[in-house]
């Protein structure tokens, strides 16, 4: 089992770097990245939203979770598109753990764009002092990458046969942006707004990121976007096996 | 054919491609993401939880407005030349007994009939939502401004459109090009938190003066003939530069042999 997850998660890598290469990386990729990190932070410095610190951890995890959940749908919509699921099924792995240890790539991918990002826009913007301040919490950002990939994949699972997949990938990413406390936080504390928000990723982990920084430990919040994240993994997993399941009882499938 | 028969069989083709346009975009995502969604939650950003003179929330509201209105031309229109060659119709597009680049224009005036449209109607719903007060004096010309800046912006998704053929990184580069247009156009955050180096690019986009004439309009203030004169000329510019660029793209195809080619 070992030697074939660490297969599935080789060749993730080699598509990922096949469809984008260093270069795509570099030219288009990164500097997308830095310039959403720069708009975030100074949108939120006009509108005094916070201090930078606050802006910075907020913008740096938006620019990880366009990553890891809207373009972590492609694990599934490459299934569709090479009409490959229906031998994914009949495989000696659960199709819910392929998908999984495939968005791996997304979730590296989406955390090499925050380090870049907390690099260069921490020193554009004047504020050095943030890079020390945020790299020693990466584990944290490592955490929200999963919670997010759980969340994307459960969406792409649904979405990908109605080919809504970019329809859906956004309109969570932007869920998370107004939901997550990457700005701004919707609804009052107790309502039942604010009761939804925290089942979203994110949620739990930047404020978390955020209280460390302050200089307070709050592991009952990373506690939570751990359960968050098992949560996401266990939807994208049901639908993915109530999927199969259909398929085989009544020749529905729709990732044919 | 007398020059005005010409024209109304031109302007017949400029309709039915937009009309073309306009029911082809039914199916994609991207007018509700860019149209809806991104609007709406950049207004519940920048509205959420501050108490805004209508003056302000006019200035965010024209700002989100033209950010999107961005977004959705680099987006829908930059793409629909690559689309009429992924389809296999750009070489039945460039033997027609008409000229492409009427096909191209109406294309992207349905295109950016519809962003504008759906741009319009989220962010009057919203600001009736948010209950922010918005102030608009003089609506006559406000619209008419609107118009005026959509129009130009129909100029620059020719511009987009042409170039986004001749290179398959297209996707790729308007990624790219999303954040520095925005910031560099002053579009949402104003230029006066950007350090002076940066401010003269905005001259050279159009939306920027979009935003600086409706706002100007919308809140009493006199409105310059110059940044008129600037935003026509740019939209002018942009479309001139589209044509020149798409001649060169079919030119470039027909030797190559790759007209068809995606």
């Amino acid at each position: 089992m070992v030697w074939r997850a660490r297969l599935v998660c080789r060749l993730s890598l080699s598509d990922f770097l096949v469809v984008y290469p260093v270069r795509v990386f570099l030219s288009s990729m990164l500097p997308q990245a830095l310039m959403q990190v720069l708009f975030l932070v100074l949108l939120g410095r006009m509108l005094h939203l916070g201090d930078d610190t606050f802006l910075m951890t907020g913008a740096l995890a938006q620019v990880m979770v366009g990553e890891t959940v809207i373009a972590v749908a492609d694990v599934l919509v490459d299934d569709k598109d090479s009409g490959t699921m229906p031998s994914l099924r009949r495989g000696v792995m659960p199709v819910g753990l392929v998908a999984a240890l495939r968005a791996w790539v997304h979730g590296a991918h989406g955390l090499v764009l925050l380090v870049c990002c907390l690099l260069v826009d921490s020193l554009l913007l004047g504020s050095p002092g943030l890079i020390l301040r945020v790299l020693p919490l990466l584990p944290l950002y490592v955490l929200m990458a999963l919670s997010s990939l759980g969340l994307g994949l459960a969406g792409a699972a649904v979405a990908t046969g109605r080919r809504s997949d970019v329809l859906v990938g956004n309109l969570l990413n932007t869920v998370i942006m107004l939901g997550s406390g990457v700005l701004v936080s919707l609804g009052h504390p107790g309502g039942w707004l604010r009761a939804l928000t925290e089942l979203l990723p994110i949620a739990h982990g930047l404020p978390a990121v955020r209280e460390f920084i302050a200089g307070r430990s709050d592991f009952r919040d990373v506690g939570w976007e751990f359960v968050v994240a098992l949560g996401w993994f266990g939807v994208m997993t049901a639908v993915l096996r109530v999927q199969s399941v259909r398929a085989r009882r009544t020749g529905f499938d729709e990732f044919a | 054919m007398s020059a005005a028969a010409r024209a109304l069989r031109y302007l017949e083709v400029v309709l039915a491609a937009a009309r073309l346009q306009i029911t082809g975009m039914r199916g994609s995502p991207f007018p509700i993401l860019l149209g809806v969604v991104q609007p709406a939650a950049y207004l519940v950003i920048t509205m959420h939880g501050r108490a805004l003179t209508p003056e302000a929330a006019t200035t965010d509201m024209l700002g989100t407005a033209m950010m999107t209105l961005w977004g959705s031309t680099i987006w829908s229109a930059g793409g629909i030349l690559r689309r009429e060659r992924a389809q296999g119709t750009m070489p039945q597009l460039i033997r027609s007994w008409c000229d492409a680049r009427v096909v191209l224009f109406g294309k992207c005036l349905g295109a950016v009939a519809v962003s504008g449209t759906a741009i319009s109607v989220t962010t009057t719903v919203m600001m009736l939502a948010l209950g922010t007060p918005v102030h608009v004096d003089r609506p006559l010309l406000f619209v008419a401004l609107a118009v005026l800046a959509a129009l130009s912006t129909v100029g620059l998704a020719m511009l987009l459109g042409s170039l986004f053929i001749l290179t398959r990184a297209a996707v790729r580069i308007s990624e790219a090009l999303m954040y520095p247009v925005v910031l560099a156009g002053g579009l949402l955050i104003p230029l006066t938190l950007m350090p002076s180096w940066l401010r003269w690019p905005s001259w050279f986009i159009s939306l920027h003066w979009a935003q600086v004439l409706t706002s100007e309009c919308a809140l009493g203030r006199s409105v310059q003939p110059g940044q008129v004169a600037a935003l026509a000329a740019l939209g002018v510019l942009y479309a001139a530069a589209g044509v020149a660029v798409f001649g060169r793209a079919v030119d470039l195809g027909r030797r190559r042999g790759t007209l068809e080619f995606f």
